[in-house]
């Protein structure tokens, strides 16, 4: 096993730092939306939790990646030979981890374009986290949901980072191998979405779903999100904090230049319009009227498509990108839910998990380059087979010292009043919940 | 003389297909990965890769039915 020299990148001019950190400066809207979504998405009297949570959690995972994760992705050159940890199989290198030091050490001696790369991935692994959490809405420990974000921060989002952002094996299967660019994920489709999605599985899975959902006799019971405006606002919100991701990822990862954003940014736009179309006219024809949390999940996963292939694709493939979203979200939500037990409030595992993946696999179908769906194959199996295990082995460790899903009695008064003491909205009474009769 | 024994580990049938499912996934991965490294032309390294795919699928629905196994168990 040897070190590896980190990936050769055009220099960055001033111009493109100073735009890229303006975006940047713009991103974390993507995490504020997020979060309104998975508050407004939950009961009322879990709500301060929920967004307290969203909170807690950013801070922990940022805390947590500056500690160790950053180290691990290995953008900041720290050891003196190289960013990576590489082992030689048939011929060819393998960068699988980074190798920076801990603590940030060397952060301000860096390159700007590393510096910049850096801060990116701290707004990643934030949104990455926040995910699951969403997942967990009314039964997720808010402890147990820090604890969970720690993990990810720390050893799984530096893992796949490192992998696809920072010269990592993944990123070199176009070198090594002869697949097209290698594995593309400029905006974070697989990074930070479907990261995030699968956790969110892994989650629902361990605390298993919220009392009363699936009773012993008949069909799931309903449990509307209990906010449509804080989730529709979060969805406003979000759009802006994706355009900022997706074109700071474009111009960081592949270095794209000023002339090739106005068309990621028009992409983004027409990805997330072709989804929540499709998705109003789906849910227009199966219930009589469109249904406003599915369009919202239908515009989240457009977004969450286009982060993959905003800047890869032309704008009537982006729209054709998200017009399949669109279709496929509002029935993957529902097969979740009554076929297979899912509980799953925010729609995460539909939205991000599948939304991503279908985004990945669109880059490869339309880039046109020989051998690009073969490397955005591997990348998506790379995903189901190594990420999702990793993850859900790692929680259900950590489910063992840290429980996820709250007792039941904390369950039965609330997680607001539970965990908290006080509920989100003290002024009004809260309904007794029609599961518990 | 007392001997010290490992302690049985007793999973439930959902749990059990649940864990066998999340195994199958990472063979999926290798497979998809040795197609990389054995097959230079592009026709069989895509049709392995998709064959490894089709593993992690296998693993996939192994596990979504451990669940959906637990969750009766759970529930009678």
């Amino acid at each position: 096993m040897n070190s590896a020299l980190p990936p050769i990148a055009p220099v960055m001019t001033e111009a493109e730092f100073a735009l890229c950190l303006v975006l940047l400066l713009l991103a974390p809207l993507a995490i504020a939306g997020v979060a309104l979504i998975n508050t407004g998405l939950g009961r009322s009297r879990a709500a301060a939790q929920a967004l307290l949570g969203n909170l807690a959690i950013v801070a922990v995972t940022v805390i947590v990646f500056a500690l160790v994760g950053a180290a691990l992705t290995g953008n900041l050159p720290g050891t003196p030979s190289g960013a990576g940890q590489t082992f030689h199989l048939a011929g060819k290198p393998w960068n699988w981890l980074g190798a920076g030091r801990i603590l940030l050490g060397g952060l301000s001696a860096a390159p700007l374009q590393s510096q910049l790369a850096l801060l990116f991935e701290f707004l990643a692994v934030a949104m990455a986290a926040l995910i699951p959490w969403g997942s967990g809405a009314d039964r997720f420990r808010l402890t147990a949901g820090c604890a969970a974000a720690a993990v990810l921060a720390a050893v799984v989002f530096p893992l796949l980072a490192h992998w696809i952002w920072a010269g990592g094996w993944l990123s070199q299967l176009g070198v090594n191998f002869s697949l097209g660019s290698g594995f593309l994920d400029p905006g974070g489709a697989a990074v930070i979405h479907v990261l995030g999605g699968l956790s969110a599985l892994a989650v629902v899975w361990i605390a298993g779903s919220r009392k009363g959902k699936f009773p012993k006799e008949g069909f799931s019971t309903a449990m509307p999100g209990h906010n449509a405006v804080y989730v529709l606002f979060g969805c406003l919100v979000a759009m802006v904090g994706w355009l900022a991701f997706n074109l700071a990822g474009a111009i960081l990862w592949l270095h794209a230049p000023f002339a090739a954003l106005p068309v990621t940014m028009v992409n983004t736009l027409l990805s997330a319009s072709g989804a929540i179309a499709a998705t109003f006219a789906i849910t227009r024809i199966r219930f009589g009227k469109p249904d406003a949390s599915l369009c919202a999940n239908g515009w989240l996963a457009g977004l969450v498509a286009s982060s993959a292939c905003a800047a890869l694709v032309t704008p009537a493939q982006a729209l054709v990108v998200g017009i399949v979203t669109g279709i496929g979200t509002p029935l993957l939500v529902e097969l979740f839910e009554l076929a297979i037990s899912i509980d799953d409030p925010s729609g995460a595992i539909s939205v991000h998990a599948v939304g991503g993946l279908w985004g990945l696999l669109a880059v490869g179908i339309f880039a046109g380059q020989p051998g690009q769906l073969v490397a955005q194959l591997i990348g998506i199996a790379t995903l189901l087979g190594v990420i999702l295990p990793l993850v859900y082995l790692l929680f259900a460790l950590l489910n063992r010292f840290v429980p996820f899903r709250v007792d039941p009695d904390g369950e039965r008064i609330g997680m607001d009043l539970h965990e908290l003491g006080g509920g989100a909205y003290p002024e009004f009474v809260i309904h007794r919940d029609e599961s518990y009769r | 003389m007392r001997f010290v024994s490992w302690p049985s580990i007793k999973l439930k049938k959902g749990k059990r297909m649940k864990y066998a499912g999340l195994l199958v996934m990472p063979a999926g991965f290798f497979v998809s990965i040795a197609a990389v490294v054995l097959f230079p032309a592009p026709v069989p390294q895509a049709a392995f890769v998709l064959c490894g795919l089709a593993v992690e699928a296998l693993g996939l629905v192994v596990a979504v039915r451990g669940h959906m196994e637990a969750r009766g168990e759970s529930r009678s």
